[in-house]
C-alpha cells in the first residue's frame, strides 16, 4: 500500500485559504481563552451582559457585598413575593426586586428572635426549581462565598411543573454556568439526552470565542453605545417602549432595567386578590416521574452540599391557599411533603411546614400561591423563628457532641 | 434542519466526507439519501408528498416526450397536477376564508373545514422546478430524464432544496454525469459563499429582524420616519436573509462541485424597478417570465396587452409568495410599478432629450434612491399582517397623518437608546447601503484570485470570529422558508 503522502497533504493544506483561516481562528480563539483566564475573577462575570435577568442582578450584587451573607434565601417567586412584599411595607417604599437583595425587615425579626444570623441576602429568583437551588448553593461554594445558613422555600410546583423542560434551559443554570456554578458533570448530565445540545454545550467548552459569545454582545453594545451616544452609554438608561422592547426580544433571555421590577408596600385598603388558577391548573396539568424524580435528586444535592460545607439548612414549606392545594392530589402532596421533609432530616438540616391550617389567612395572599407585604411579614418571622430554632438545635447537638 | 444551525454543521461534512470517499456510481445515491433525511428531519410524512411528486412527474417527463398525438395534453394534465398540489396545500385556508368572506351575506357564516393542513416545506419551489421540467420536454428543450434517481436529485438537492434557487434541469443534470475529484478551489471558494452566507444571515438579518419585529408589532406607536425606518431596515433584512441562504446553498452545492445558479446582484443599487427585478430573486423572475410571461404573449401583443401581462405575471408573483391578499397587493404593486417604467422608458426613447439628468451620475443616484424608495413602500405591505394594516403604514409612509406622533415626537425609534442593533440602526442603513456599492466595486476591480492568500485568510478569519461571536441567541429561520 502506498504510503500518505503528508508533506504534499501539509503543502495542499498551506495553500488552502479555509484551512489556514480555521489555523487562524484556532490561534485566536487560544489567545482570547487565555485572555479570558487571566482577568478571571471570582464570582465576577468578566464583563457587562447584554440581557440583564434577575438571576444577573442577584449574583452581581452578591459578588459586591463587602462580607459574606449570614443568611442566604433560596426559593421562587412564594419567597421572592413575600420578601419584598413584607421590606416594602416594612421601609413603606418601593421596594426594587433588582437591586435590593437584603431583608431588612427578616433581620429585625432574627434579631428579635436572638438568632445568630444578622445579615441576609436573597437569592431566590421566580421559578427557581430545586434544580436552580442547587446551581445557586453551588456557585456559592466554588466561590468561596459560604453563608452560615440557607433558607429554602419549597411548594409542590417545584416537583410537578408541567411547564418545567430541562434544567439547563432556566436563566439560574445559564448565569451559574458563567461563575463555575455547574460542573462538567451537572452539564453533561444535563444534556445528554440532547445530542446537539451536548454538541453545543462541548463547542462553548471548545472555543473561547463560542464561550463568552455573551462577553462579546457586550463589549459590542458598548461600543455602539459609545459611538451613537457619547457619555450616556449605561445600560441603566432604557428609554424604549417596554411594549416594543419586550416584543423585540421574545426570542431572547429575560432582561429588564433597574428601574423595571419594584414592590410598592401592602395597602389594606387595596388589597386585591387576583386569581390564578388556572396558571397552576396547567402546571399541576401533567404529573412527570421524570421531573419528579430530576427534581427531588438535585434537593438531595443541595441538602448534602450544605451539610458537606457546614452550612444550617433550613426547608421550608410554603403556604398556599386552600384552593391551589385542592388541585394537587392529596396522595402527592402527601409524598411531596414526606420525601422533602425525610431528604432534609436525613441531612440534619430543619424542616419546617408553613402550610399548616391556621397559619395563613385568605387576606395574606394576593393569589393563589403568593402572599402579599402583610402576609410577607408573617411568612419572615415564621422563618426567623425557625432559624432560631435551627441554631438552638445545632447548638444542642454540639453541646450533646 | 436549517443551514445556520449544529445540525448541518454536522450534516454537511459528513454527506461530504462519504460524497468525496465513495466511489463516482455512489454518488448520486448518496446526496439523494442525504437530501432525503434532509427533507424528513422537518416533518418525515412529507417525504410522501415529494417522492410521489417525483414519481409522477417522472413519468409524465417521460410519456410527454414518447406521446405522438397527446403531447400537449400529457404536459397541461401535469401542469395542472403539480399546481392544484400547490393550491391544496398552500392556497386552501385563503379560498376557504375568502369564499365564506364572500357568501356571508348570502348564506351567512358557513363553517370552516377541519383539514390541518400543514403547508410543506419547498413545495412552491420543487413544483416550479418541475413544471419548468414538463414544459421544457413538451417544448423539446429538454430530453426526458430517463435514469430515475438523477431526476429524483433535481428537486431534492439539500442545498437548494428549500429556497432555491429555482434550478433548471438543463443545467443541473450534465453536472451530475461528470466524474469531477475533489478540488481544493471548490473547497475555498464553497466555503467563503457558506461563511459570506452565514455572515449575512446571522450577523445582519438576525440582528436586524430584532428591530423589524419590534417595530412592525407596534406599528400604531411609529411615526412616518419610523416607518421609513422600519421598511429600510426590512429590505435589508429580507435581503441578508434570503441572498445569505443563497450564498450557503450555492457554496454547499460547490462543496460538492455543482454550480447553481447565482439569485441575487446588489438589487438596492438597480437604476430601475426592471433593473431590480433582473437582479432580486434572479432565478423565479426568469421562471416567470419563461413560464408565464412569455406564454401569455409577452410583449408581442401591443404595448395595452403587455402592461397587462406584466400586472398579472407580478401579481401570481406575489401569491406565489404566500397564501395572503397583502403578498398579492404587493405583487399588483410591483406589477404597476413595472408597467410604469416600461411607459416612462418608451416615452424617453421618443423624448430623448427629457430628463437627460437621470443619465448623469446623480441623476442614477437619485435613480436608485427612488427605485429603494418604491421597494419600501412595496415592503411594508409584504411584512404586514394584513392588507389594512399595511395600507395604513403605506398611509404614514406618504406622511398622510402629518410628521409627528402623539407626543409630538418626530422618530420614536430615535429616543431609542437601548443596546444592539436599536440604537445604531440610524447609522447601519447608510452603511448597509453604501457598504453594497464598495462590494460591488471591490468584486467588480479585485477578483479574490487576484487578492493575496494573507488578506483572504484574514478575512475568512474574521468572518468565523464574528459569525461565533456574534450571532444572537437564537436564530430565526430563513424567512423564505415559509414560502
Amino acid at each position: 500500500m502506498k504510503p500518505f503522502n503528508w508533506l504534499a497533504f501539509l503543502s495542499g493544506a498551506r495553500k488552502s485559504d479555509v484551512v489556514m483561516a480555521l489555523l487562524l481562528f484556532v490561534i485566536v480563539d487560544a489567545a482570547v481563552g487565555i485572555g479570558f483566564a487571566l482577568n478571571q475573577k471570582p464570582l465576577a462575570f468578566n464583563y457587562d451582559v447584554p440581557f440583564r435577568s434577575r438571576t444577573w442582578y442577584a449574583l452581581t450584587d452578591l459578588a459586591q457585598q463587602k462580607q459574606t451573607p449570614d443568611l442566604v434565601l433560596l426559593g421562587a417567586s412564594d419567597m421572592t413575593c413575600a420578601l419584598y412584599g413584607a421590606e416594602a411595607t416594612y421601609q413603606k417604599k418601593t421596594v426594587s426586586q433588582l437591586t435590593n437583595h437584603r431583608s431588612t425587615y427578616l433581620e429585625s425579626q432574627l434579631e428579635k428572635a436572638s438568632a445568630p444570623y444578622k445579615s441576609t441576602f436573597c437569592l431566590a429568583i421566580p421559578g427557581e426549581m430545586p434544580s436552580d437551588q442547587y446551581f445557586m448553593l453551588r456557585t456559592l461554594v466554588s466561590n468561596k462565598v459560604k453563608p452560615k445558613a440557607l433558607y429554602c422555600t419549597m411548594v409542590p410546583r417545584n416537583f410537578v411543573d408541567a411547564t418545567f423542560k430541562n434544567p439547563s434551559t432556566s436563566d439560574v443554570y445559564k448565569n451559574a454556568a458563567r461563575v463555575n456554578g455547574v460542573g462538567i458533570a451537572d452539564e453533561i448530565a444535563c444534556r445528554k439526552k440532547d445530542v446537539f445540545s451536548l454538541f453545543d454545550w462541548g463547542l462553548s467548552r471548545l472555543s473561547s470565542v463560542y464561550g463568552h459569545a455573551q462577553t462579546f454582545k457586550s463589549i459590542q453594545h458598548h461600543l455602539v453605545q459609545s459611538i451613537c451616544r457619547p457619555g450616556d452609554s449605561q445600560f441603566e438608561t432604557v428609554k424604549m417602549p417596554v411594549t416594543m422592547r419586550k416584543l423585540a426580544l421574545m426570542d431572547l433571555p429575560e432582561d429588564f432595567a433597574p428601574t423595571e421590577v419594584g414592590q410598592d408596600p401592602f395597602d389594606p385598603n387595596n388589597n386585591v386578590f387576583v386569581d390564578n388558577l388556572h396558571e397552576y391548573r396547567v402546571r399541576y396539568s401533567q404529573f412527570s416521574p421524570k421531573i419528579w424524580a430530576q427534581q427531588l435528586d438535585y434537593f438531595k444535592r443541595t441538602c448534602e452540599l450544605a451539610k458537606a460545607e457546614g452550612i444550617d439548612l433550613v426547608v421550608g414549606n410554603s403556604p398556599l391557599t386552600a384552593e391551589n392545594l385542592a388541585m394537587v392530589p392529596a396522595d402527592t402532596y402527601k409524598r411531596y411533603l414526606d420525601q422533602v421533609s425525610s431528604t432534609v432530616r436525613a441531612n440534619g438540616g430543619v424542616f419546617v411546614d408553613l402550610n399548616l391550617p391556621g397559619l395563613f389567612q385568605h387576606d395574606d395572599f394576593f393569589d393563589s400561591v403568593h402572599l402579599n407585604g402583610k402576609g410577607g411579614q408573617k411568612f419572615l418571622s415564621y422563618v426567623a423563628d425557625a432559624m432560631s430554632s435551627r441554631s438552638l438545635a445545632q447548638s444542642a447537638t454540639q453541646q450533646t457532641k | 434542519m436549517v443551514f445556520n444551525s449544529l445540525q448541518y454543521l454536522l450534516f454537511l461534512p459528513t454527506v461530504l466526507v462519504l460524497f468525496w470517499l465513495c466511489p463516482f456510481k455512489w454518488r448520486i445515491p448518496i446526496l439523494l439519501v442525504a437530501s432525503y433525511i434532509f427533507y424528513a428531519s422537518w416533518r418525515p410524512i412529507y417525504l410522501f408528498l415529494i417522492l410521489g411528486m417525483t414519481v409522477a412527474n417522472y413519468f409524465l417527463g417521460i410519456k410527454i416526450a414518447d406521446s405522438k398525438d397527446h403531447k400537449k395534453a400529457w404536459m397541461v394534465t401535469g401542469v395542472i397536477g403539480n399546481l392544484l398540489t400547490l393550491a391544496y396545500f398552500k392556497y386552501f385556508y385563503l379560498l376557504e376564508e375568502t369564499f365564506i368572506w364572500a357568501a356571508k351575506p348570502f348564506v351567512g357564516e358557513l363553517p370552516k373545514l377541519d383539514l390541518k393542513i400543514v403547508l410543506p416545506l419547498a413545495i412552491s419551489f420543487f413544483v416550479f422546478e418541475f413544471i419548468h421540467y414538463l414544459v421544457d420536454v413538451y417544448k423539446g428543450k429538454s430530453e426526458p430524464v430517463k435514469d430515475p434517481l438523477s431526476f429524483a436529485l433535481f428537486p431534492a438537492f439539500f442545498p437548494t432544496q428549500v429556497a432555491g434557487p429555482i434550478k433548471r434541469v438543463q443545467d443541473f443534470l450534465p453536472q451530475l454525469k461528470i466524474e469531477s475529484k475533489f478540488k481544493r478551489e471548490d473547497l475555498d471558494q464553497g466555503c467563503f459563499l457558506i461563511l459570506n452566507g452565514l455572515f449575512k444571515k446571522v450577523l445582519l438579518a438576525d440582528n436586524l429582524a430584532l428591530f423589524v419585529t419590534g417595530g412592525f408589532s407596534n406599528s400604531e406607536l411609529m411615526t412616518s420616519l419610523d416607518v421609513w425606518i422600519c421598511a429600510a431596515a426590512f429590505s435589508f433584512q429580507v435581503y441578508f436573509d434570503f441572498s445569505g441562504y443563497a450564498d450557503i446553498a450555492r457554496g454547499s452545492a460547490q462543496l460538492f462541485g455543482y454550480k447553481v445558479p447565482l439569485n441575487f446582484k446588489f438589487p438596492y443599487l438597480s437604476g430601475s424597478i426592471t433593473d431590480f427585478w433582473r437582479r432580486w430573486h434572479i432565478t423565479l423572475g426568469s421562471w416567470l417570465r419563461d413560464y408565464l410571461y412569455f406564454p401569455m404573449g409577452g410583449s408581442k401583443n401591443g404595448r395595452f396587452r403587455a402592461s397587462l401581462n406584466l400586472i398579472i405575471t407580478m401579481t401570481l408573483c406575489g401569491l406565489w409568495h404566500g397564501a395572503g391578499w397583502h403578498l398579492v397587493a404587493w405583487g399588483f404593486y410591483h406589477g404597476l410599478l413595472l408597467t410604469a417604467h416600461r411607459e416612462f422608458s418608451h416615452f424617453r426613447e421618443h423624448h430623448p432629450k427629457f430628463l437627460t439628468v437621470l443619465d448623469t451620475k446623480v441623476g442614477h443616484m437619485f435613480s436608485v434612491a427612488l427605485t429603494f424608495a418604491s421597494f419600501c413602500v412595496g415592503i411594508v405591505i409584504f411584512r404586514s399582517d394584513n392588507i389594512f394594516i399595511g395600507l395604513q403604514m403605506v398611509q404614514k409612509m406618504l406622511f398622510l397623518n402629518g410628521l409627528f406622533n402623539a407626543d409630538h415626537n418626530l422618530s420614536t425609534i430615535a429616543g431609542i437608546n437601548y443596546p444592539l442593533i436599536f440604537s445604531s440602526i440610524l447609522f447601519v442603513l447608510p452603511v448597509f447601503w453604501v457598504g453594497q456599492l464598495v462590494c460591488q466595486e471591490v468584486i467588480k476591480r479585485f477578483p479574490p484570485t487576484q487578492v493575496p492568500q494573507v488578506v483572504r485568510v484574514v478575512y475568512a478569519t474574521a468572518l468565523i470570529f464574528m459569525i461565533v461571536a456574534f450571532a444572537p441567541d437564537s436564530s430565526p429561520r430563513f424567512i423564505y422558508y415559509q414560502f
